[in-house]
């Protein structure tokens, strides 16, 4: 029997679904404490300059270093899983859908550990690439 | 079940061709929209803030053309379209849990009201940027 026949959405059902939809709720709601916080701090707070020697500064406080590593993380997972979402609506195979899943895990784990890399670039002083 | 019966019923049924299009439904819409559009813009952001790899020079000269006028028009674009998905996204939060769904209308306008005094907030902020010397 497919997903289909059982008259469930795709993304109800099977790993993945119910879970996803609980987490899209959990990392929306954390994401808009953080993003206020980020919007605030960095561009309606001070010079609206923003330099890499004050960004340096500011994330060798763990603080930041946690608030900036979870909207990396957690933007992703949101914005990927909202992207899934969008995409499973439009009533694709499971297989497709098995596909989706796993090339946006993919493009999320890549773009997390090259945001992590931006983020030790600043806490470190200097680019990993060089410079 | 063949597909083109199941492509009818989702004609007659289905959220995907609704008949019955009002305030809820836009906003269920315009919830995709600017998802859609953060999702391509947090992609975009990593990279242009990657370029601290390159060194801090590299850095400051992106920060440089970022504060120049028209990426600040086009930031405050990014202001609105951020805070239309997170008022509406704690409203989706409230149904989901079984609040407000009888006044989902209402709560709809009083979000977006609240969305706009803080827009409003944001470009006077903005205009320190745009209208500098």
């Amino acid at each position: 029997m497919s997903v289909r026949d059982q008259g469930q959405p795709a993304w109800l059902v099977g790993p993945g679904g119910a879970m996803a939809w609980l987490l899209q709720r959990l990392s929306g709601f954390i994401l808009i404490i953080l993003l206020a916080t980020h919007l605030l701090l960095l561009h309606y707070g001070g010079d609206q300059q923003l330099v890499f020697a004050s960004v340096t500064i500011r994330l060798k406080t763990l603080l930041f270093i946690i608030i900036d590593t979870g909207l990396l993380a957690l933007g992703l997972y949101h914005g990927l899983n909202g992207l899934r979402n969008v995409v499973l609506d439009y009533d694709l195979s499971r297989r497709a859908g098995s596909v989706l899943t796993t090339v946006l895990w993919i493009v999320g784990i890549f773009m997390t550990i090259y945001g992590a890399t931006a983020l030790y670039s600043f806490w470190a002083g200097r680019g990993v690439f060089g410079g | 079940m063949s597909s083109r019966r199941h492509l009818s019923e989702l004609r007659g049924n289905s959220d995907l061709y609704p008949r019955n299009v009002r305030t809820g439904m836009y906003a269920w819409l315009f919830h995709r929209i600017t998802g859609l559009a953060l999702v391509f813009y947090i992609i975009l952001h990593i990279f242009v803030i990657a370029s601290v790899n390159f060194g801090g020079g590299s850095f400051d000269a992106t920060m440089r053309l970022l504060t120049s006028k028209p990426f600040v028009l086009i930031d405050l674009t990014l202001v609105a379209v951020v805070l239309y998905h997170s008022l509406n996204g704690l409203r989706i939060i409230f149904f989901d849990l079984g609040y407000g769904i009888k006044n989902q209308r209402g709560i709809f306008w009083a979000l977006m009201a609240v969305g706009t005094v803080i827009f409003v907030f944001a470009a006077v902020a903005s205009s320190r940027l745009l209208f500098r010397a």
